[in-house]
């Protein structure tokens, strides 16, 4: 079992109604053995180009835990699927972002070990 | 040629999801900046033009700007 990253883009006409559309996916999903853990509506935008004569789509992105064989299937069903007119399926670096995010905490550590005198002097400088 | 983003490395990991840093990364018609204008390393370049592919495929960022 992988943690993978579903990125979804859904036709804008589905955002009076998304239900549907999200549970034929999450069927999708799980009828190949994967969970979804988690999941992030980031609603309508507007795209940086075209896709299918869309201005706009629905970005969803989930969090899935799949056997690496159920990708495959995913991807094929998915693009056969009307309702999705992008998708895109990466195996986030679980080891970097774990480092990255242990760096920035210590980053913010080390700031508020220096206390407030070089927040003072950060503040003076936006106010220049 | 001077580095343009003097503060690099406050970046650790680049997420093709968080496009607002990855707009930093490309110029006006949105090609990726060359190493001598990011300052990054060549593995940070690697994953950064990976990021920012990704971000292409799902539109949040464009293939080419301003056509």
């Amino acid at each position: 079992m992988n943690q993978y990253e579903i990125a979804v883009l859904y036709h804008p006409d589905l955002e009076v109604d998304l239900t549907k559309a999200e549970e034929r996916v999450t069927k999708i999903i799980t009828d190949n053995g994967g969970k979804i853990t988690a999941t992030d509506n980031w609603g309508k935008r507007k795209l940086a180009y075209t896709i299918k004569k869309q201005e706009h789509a629905l970005y969803v992105f989930y969090t899935v835990e799949m056997p690496g064989e159920g990708v495959k299937k995913v991807e094929s069903i998915l693009n056969i699927t009307d309702e999705v007119i992008r998708y895109l399926i990466v195996r986030p670096d679980l080891k970097k972002i774990a480092k990255a995010e242990a760096a920035k905490a210590e980053k913010a550590k080390k700031q508020a070990e220096r206390g407030d005198r070089a927040e003072d002097e950060e503040e003076e400088e936006e106010e220049k | 040629m001077a580095k343009i983003f003097k503060h690099r490395t406050d970046v650790a990991y680049f997420d093709y999801k968080d496009f607002k840093t990855l707009q930093r990364y490309v110029n006006g018609f949105g090609q990726i900046e060359t190493r001598k204008k990011t300052g990054l390393k060549e593995h940070e370049q690697r994953r950064l033009a990976i990021a920012i592919k990704r971000a292409r495929h799902i539109a949040l960022l464009p293939f080419v700007a301003h056509n």
